[in-house]
């Protein structure tokens, strides 16, 4: 028993002293779990999302921009485990920055948001992802078959290049930043007076340097998964996700996040369409409670699965 | 205060022992009461069905995990039904549940109890009682020779799970006598590439209502069939036909799977729709009438 407490502790002791953790899924990063039961072999798929998203919010930062959104997902799932290496692109307006060297050090502009507002999101740009996760049979009995949780460790990787041009001479220089996270999300799941409750405890931390307006920022938060209804051919889905953010001069729950889901799958071209309305509240010590709206509308399709022969294993 | 000790000599402690060493040593002594194991079944019911009773009726058996399907034959008029395995092979006398297909009727499941039928044989004997509720009949269709096998499951079998492996055509293979609503029927598509899972394509649930997605469902008063097509409408009728292609298979199998709805995903359905297509698959149909 004490080794393996001993062992989740060092291993916790390592995530939480990391610089770096990971953030949320994008609104149009769509659900890849797939139960273990369901394949007798390992399979790999790659998967193309394509869409648009007004009032892009990027992990509880607000873009301000309606963007052009895509993703290139490969997934691997061999037993219990998956792999995942995701390549994203949001498609915006980069903002000009200007540069004025004042007193011997520099002063953007758009001013960045003080350390007690909400930061501003990344620009525009790419994204690498890694993931790794292990999935777990948890309860059951005779009746009814064990749930499968997934426990999910993410790190990403995007650049941030930034062009300076300086307000005195209007030369141009550059910034070459770049924002890096690592992240754990456990799928959790209970049951109240007879009601099942799913959800997802997600930890994550993002940092950001080499750029305008550096910031770090620790997110704790629950996501609540409410059963899903399915109206017609459409399924509809919602979640609640409640978070605490560090960096914006609000301490506690600072993040409130419902999201609503409606799910269309073509089954003739393979094509699942997506429609997410994710209204936010967020708090920060500068600005007080503050609410975004973020629409989504995507589509997928797996462009190529191989399913490995299972006696090679 | 000094507490009296009884103290323990090896003699004491063996005297202890002699009470189970009797049973043990009686245990010994009792000719072998093995369970009875035969091959042959005795079929009696409790009342008569109907004023014309079947000459031949199928007994459908489950022994541990195997399914058998047989007739038993009345010799007389004295509505005792008698058949025998016809691979032979044995299963205890008084451990083994079967139920009646009636051909438009079937009779839920029961509980054998050992007999010694007319010459003296070992039987395991079973007392039926009459079910008048109409049943139904499942024709399943596909357009390759692709392996399906099926599970049917009532309420009075909970342990007890027939199923049957076919391979499949452009003839349809007939699940005869269903209750619907009543049975559980689901169909494993290429199961031998299948991953461990409990149930394959759901097309009847055992309550009827289609919280798990279901094919196929009734009325409560089973006046009318419902079928459920891949978009979840209903359609209604006397006779229910649905044709599906591999990626609705694919797609309805995953929503069964997570009716709640938050697990279903592209790669899930995606997967699925991948391995029908190694399988062969084409399209299914399924019909029932």
């Amino acid at each position: 028993m004490m080794p393996s407490r001993l062992l989740w502790c060092c291993v916790l002791s390592i995530f939480l002293g990391m610089s770096v953790f990971g953030q949320p899924r994008p609104i149009f990063d769509p659900d890849d779990s797939v139960d273990p039961r369901q394949h007798a072999q390992p399979v790999f798929i790659s998967r193309l999302v394509a869409g648009a998203t007004g009032g892009f919010v990027d992990d509880y930062r607000p873009l301000h921009q309606n963007v052009g959104v895509a993703e290139l997902a490969n997934s691997f799932y061999r037993g219990h485990f998956q792999f995942d290496y995701k390549h994203s692109e949001v498609f915006g307006k980069d903002e000009p920055v200007n540069v004025c060297m004042c007193n011997g050090r520099p002063i953007y502009f758009p001013t960045p948001p003080s350390r007690d507002a909400i930061p501003a999101a990344p620009p525009p740009g790419r994204k690498e992802t890694v993931q790794a996760a292990w999935y777990h049979a948890s309860g059951g009995d005779a009746a009814q078959p064990p749930v499968m949780l997934r426990y999910r460790f993410t790190a990403s990787w995007r650049p941030i290049n930034t062009d300076l041009t300086s307000i005195a001479t209007g030369d141009v220089s550059h910034l070459s930043g770049r924002e890096r996270s690592l992240g754990l999300d456990a799928d959790t799941y209970f049951s109240v007076h007879g009601h099942d409750v799913w959800g997802s405890l997600i930890y994550a931390r993002n940092v950001r340097t080499g750029t305008t307006g550096d910031r770090a920022q620790n997110e704790f938060a629950y996501m609540s998964r409410f059963p899903g209804r399915a109206l017609g051919p459409v399924l509809v889905r919602a979640t609640l996700t409640f978070a605490g953010v560090s960096g914006r001069g609000a301490p506690g729950i600072n993040v409130v996040n419902p999201a609503f889901e409606a799910f269309w799958h073509h089954a003739r071209t393979d094509v699942n369409l997506h429609l997410v309305w994710s209204p936010l509240a967020m708090r920060s010590g500068a600005e007080g409670w503050q609410t975004h709206n973020q629409i989504a509308l995507f589509v997928d399709r797996a462009l190529f699965v191989k399913l490995f022969d299972a006696s090679r294993r | 205060m000094l507490a009296s000790r009884k103290i323990k000599t090896p003699l004491s402690h063996a005297a202890s022992l002699w009470p189970t060493v009797a049973v043990l040593l009686l245990a010994a002594c009792v000719p072998n009461m093995e369970a009875q194991v035969t091959n042959k079944v005795v079929i009696a019911m409790d009342e008569p069905c109907s004023s014309t009773a079947p000459n031949a009726i199928v007994v459908v058996l489950t022994a541990g995990n195997q399914t058998v399907r047989f007739l038993a034959k009345r010799a007389d008029s004295s509505g005792v039904w008698s058949g025998k395995r016809p691979d032979d092979k044995t299963f205890p006398a008084d451990r083994v549940k079967a139920s009646l297909r009636l051909q438009g009727s079937r009779t839920g499941c029961e509980r054998s109890f050992a007999a010694a039928n007319d010459e003296k044989e070992d039987v395991a004997k079973f007392i039926f009682h009459c079910d008048q509720r109409g049943t139904r009949n499942v024709n399943i269709t596909t357009d390759g020779s692709v392996r399906v096998s099926y599970a049917r499951q009532n309420p009075g079998c909970v342990e007890e799970i027939e199923q049957a492996t076919f391979v499949g055509g452009s003839h349809p293979h007939t699940v005869g006598d269903i209750w619907v609503p009543g049975e559980e029927l689901s169909l494993k598509i290429a199961p031998e590439t299948q991953g461990v899972q409990g149930r394959g394509l759901l097309v009847l649930s055992l309550d009827g209502v289609a919280t798990n997605w279901p094919l196929f469902s009734s009325d409560p008063d089973n006046s009318a069939l419902l079928v459920f097509d891949n978009g979840g409408r209903r359609q209604k009728g006397t006779v229910g036909t649905l044709t599906l292609k591999r990626g609705e298979v694919a797609t309805i199998f995953i929503k069964q799977r997570f009716p709640k709805g938050w697990q279903l995903s592209g790669n899930a359905s995606s997967i699925e729709d991948k391995r029908l297509e190694k399988a062969g698959l084409k399209t299914v149909t399924l019909q029932v009438q």
